[in-house]
């Protein structure tokens, strides 16, 4: 059964959402501002579906996306293809996401989309170009390795996460160097099915003329019914506070104290509060801010939810001479517990809140093609659906300051806390 | 009174509904209109960048800039942050060898308001010093952190060999850690009352506000501004003079390496060939380095298009340093002599009408093309138009213009001698001798 659905016509421009009776989600957004159209094709799997012996190959499968497939078989012929064409394109996995997505004229439209599906749907895991690509994922390892962040994200890893193999996207030297065919294929069989993926098309497209050809071309994507993503568990836990020193670049002190948050899989009533509250304590006038920053040590300060469906996470962090790292951690741990003092949330300041993300919204609606690459694929996946983000704005209306205690009392009041503490001498270096 | 010229675009590949107007004191705005959505762009450009430092003041300009849009007489710092708070405007800065600049997104409501203090900081900084240091030890830090990655810091290895002593290049927009601590609030009041002045200005936009509107609101914020300006000295060649290499130890996984060689000048005829050659060169090294030798993950070549002076380069973090600048040379040989595929110049030119059409939906990048164009070349036009050029592009022109400019190579690798012998090293010539 098809269905369409008109979503969001408060954007800039209009949004159509179907579903192909395969189960393939298919987002269609009209921009005629500039002749181009992106194809993103957006899958629920990523990090998070690893295994011990498969850490870091659903990262490895998304290089071998845009390498030769059952309608191009040849690399050369492949790239020539791609370049004919004028196609820009990139893939990228994330814990929770991964999304692959290209952009070509509009005129162009119907070659970029039968490129898309060739890939999506007829990979062929060349053995000899997967040995190639084990020291190109090397080197990407390699370079990741000299990021001044590395410490941090690996001990976040250590102990945020109940698995940690799902935390890390990029994976481990060991199991990259043993990738093969068998173990991409089971990937694409559990994963890359049409009920387990959306296509997102935004550009200089009308919807109604191209989607009897989307439909047609896409509804030959065999229905899967084999992903276990949406049964997956939460994968942060934080039992007792802890803090750790972690080595980081030299002349930078950093803080970052972290609560486990509500998740976006089953929790979705308080993320809205979440979001609130985020963006109140961002306000650069506000107590967060003047207390720690205006008339403190701190160099900037912020404090978020992040979205996510296994490690929904709450932030407090900010940068700090490494001097001062005790006097910051020590008021940081004041402005906490401020939060709870009567008043401290105002209506006034609830509502610049909600006005702000009303504002950041619009902002990312600027470009249609990060809206295909970017915005629509991540709520898409971590909101199970547009529904969240088309109802978004309303929710966010509604959020009281009652609320935003109720969430604060729910998922940080007197629970436990894992600190990390960046500076230059940090004990634990990888 | 304000003249506004209006542009009729001839050439199809130049954007249509752009206005060229000067305001009162002389400041040259550039205005592309684009309907249909509610945000802003507006670039500030000071030119000038490393040819009006020293090495003992580089950094300051982006210092100064940074540390007076904290806020100003009329908009002290509270007040400024509570404008921030309201509009979420957001500001974006750039510092680079020919020019700073400073880019403001809002919403068309707010583009009134956010001129009035965008103007006002220049002129009346409030500079509160307690602010100052904020801003310093936050340039510090983010300087420090650059310097620490071994991918950032190959590029200024690469200019020691390549851009010869002395070369104004050399000294950092963004300043080193030595000069951007030494910086005071006096220093900053005295660099801004001295920069800040018409002749140094242009102003690009694009956004829904028309023209005549923004005429009007830029008359009386930036028209504040003083007249005059800085006779800003021509760049020199760069010193190269034969193949160079300068090697740096560090304890990486992955080693880093960069060659730089000589470009054709803005505005020289044979950019846009030179241009497209390190494109193709950019398509032959991933094919090679990459798919297959399979020796790293990130590879690239190109050239710089929009400075005084510009230079050619290829790139690569690879685990195996020597054969990849070995392979590297050999590909930039292929082109350079003509033996590269038409259908890899066809591709440049497809790709670039694609990111073109990318382009036109941000309004900071409309600026910024619109900006970087009228400084190098003298036209906004100048990098719409570069399609048309492209298109017809032949192989032999592109060998023509690289082997003519890129003679001498600059070569800088970053590697953990440990691992690699840094006896292998050699400048590779790109002169295929």
């Amino acid at each position: 059964m098809l269905y369409t659905l008109i979503l969001m016509l408060s954007m800039n421009f209009p949004v159509v959402e179907s579903e192909l009776p395969n189960g393939l989600d298919v987002i269609i957004g009209e921009d005629h501002s500039s002749p181009i159209v992106t194809v993103c094709i957006v899958v629920n799997t990523g990090g998070t579906c690893e295994s011990p012996e498969s850490n870091g190959l659903a990262h490895f499968y998304e290089h071998m996306f845009f390498k030769g497939n059952v309608a191009l078989p040849d690399q050369t012929a492949y790239n020539s293809r791609m370049r004919e064409l004028g196609m820009i394109r990139n893939g990228t996995t994330g814990r929770e996401v991964v999304r692959y997505y290209l952009t070509v004229s509009s005129d162009l439209f119907d070659e970029g989309l039968e490129f898309m599906y060739d890939a999506i749907t007829g990979p062929l895991f060349d053995p000899e170009e997967i040995v190639n690509e084990r020291s190109v994922i090397m080197n990407e390892y390699e370079r990741k390795t000299n990021h001044p962040f590395w410490n941090l994200w690996r001990m976040q890893e250590e102990v945020l996460s109940i698995e940690k193999w799902r935390s890390s996207s990029i994976g481990v030297p060991e199991v990259i160097m043993a990738a093969d065919q068998e173990i991409m294929l089971m990937f694409q069989e559990k994963y890359y099915t049409p009920d387990n993926s959306a296509l997102i098309i935004t550009g200089d497209v009308d919807a109604e003329t191209i989607m009897p050809a989307v439909t047609e071309l896409f509804s030959q994507w065999e229905y899967g019914g084999r992903s276990d993503y949406f049964s997956l568990g939460l994968n942060i836990s934080i039992e007792k506070d802890t803090i750790v020193n972690v080595g980081g670049p030299e002349g930078m002190g950093m803080i970052r104290i972290v609560f486990v948050g509500p998740s976006m899989a089953n929790q979705q009533n308080w993320t809205y509060a979440a979001d609130v509250w985020g963006q109140y304590m961002g306000r650069m006038t506000g107590e967060f801010h003047n207390d720690l920053v205006a008339n403190g040590p701190f160099l900037d300060v912020y404090a978020s939810y992040y979205s996510q469906r296994f490690e929904p996470s709450i932030t407090f962090g900010g940068t700090i001479d490494p001097e001062l790292i005790d006097q910051g951690l020590e008021m940081m741990h004041e402005e906490i517990l401020n939060m709870f003092r009567e008043g401290y949330f105002t209506e006034s300041g609830i509502e610049m809140a909600s006005e702000q993300l009303r504002r950041e919204r619009l902002f990312r609606e600027e470009s249609s093609r990060d809206m295909a690459t970017e915005t629509f694929p991540f709520w898409w996946v971590e909101g199970g659906g547009l529904e969240y983000y088309n109802n978004y704005p309303d929710s966010l209306a509604a959020v009281t300051a009652g609320d935003i205690s109720l969430y604060l009392d729910r998922w940080v009041k007197d629970k436990p806390t894992a600190v990390f503490i960046i500076t230059p001498e940090g004990e634990w270096v990888e | 009174m304000i003249s506004i010229l209006f542009v009729l675009t001839l050439l199809a590949s130049a954007p249509e509904n752009v206005t060229e107007f000067d305001l009162d004191n002389g400041i040259h705005v550039i205005s592309r209109t684009v309907t249909g959505g509610e945000v802003e762009g507006l670039s500030f450009f000071l030119v000038g960048g490393s040819r009006v430092l020293d090495e003992a003041n580089q950094g300051i300009e982006a210092f100064a800039l940074e540390a007076a849009m904290a806020g100003s007489d009329t908009y002290p710092d509270e007040r400024w942050r509570e404008i921030m708070d309201v509009t979420l405007a957001s500001w974006n800065a750039s510092y680079n060898y020919d020019y700073s600049r400073y880019h403001l997104k809002c919403l068309s409501e707010d583009l009134p308001l956010l001129l009035d203090g965008f103007a006002d900081c220049l002129l009346e900084p409030e500079l509160d010093p307690q602010v100052v240091e904020r801003v310093q030890n936050s340039q510090l830090v983010a300087l420090q952190s650059e310097l620490n990655d071994p991918d950032n810091r190959i590029w200024l290895v690469a200019n020691r060999g390549f851009m010869g002593a002395g070369h104004p290049y050399l000294l950092r927009p963004d300043g080193i850690p030595s000069t951007l601590s030494s910086f005071e609030v006096e220093d900053v009041r005295e660099w801004l009352s001295g920069r800040i002045k018409s002749g140094n200005i242009l102003i690009t936009h694009a956004g829904p506000t028309p023209p005549e509107q923004l005429a009007e609101l830029l008359e009386v914020s930036f028209g504040r501004i003083p007249e005059g300006g800085d006779v800003i000295p021509e760049v020199p060649e760069f010193g190269i003079d034969r193949d160079t290499i300068i090697t740096e130890n560090d304890e990486t996984l992955s080693a880093y390496c960069v060659v730089k060689f000589k470009a054709p000048p803005s505005g020289d005829s044979d950019l846009p060939a030179y241009n497209t050659a390190c494109l193709v060169v950019d398509e032959l090294l991933w094919q090679v380095l990459r798919t297959d030798n399979a020796l790293t993950y990130a590879v690239s070549g190109g050239s710089t298009s929009n400075y005084q002076r510009n230079w050619g380069y290829m790139y690569i973090s690879t685990a195996e340093p020597a054969l990849s600048a070995t392979l590297m040379a050999e590909v930039f040989g292929t082109v350079a002599s003509g033996n590269a595929d038409q259908s890899l110049v066809t591709g440049v030119a497809n790709n670039y009408r694609t990111i073109k059409g990318i382009n036109a939906q941000s309004m900071d990048t409309q600026c910024w093309m619109l900006g970087s164009g009228f400084l190098s070349a003298g036209d906004w036009r100048a990098p719409y138009l570069l399609q048309e050029s492209l298109e017809e592009m032949t192989v032999y022109e592109i060998s023509r213009a690289l082997s003519d400019w890129a003679l001498d190579a600059g070569w800088g690798i970053i590697a953990d001698s440990t691992v690699v012998d840094f006896n292998e090293f050699e400048p590779w010539s790109l002169k295929g001798e």
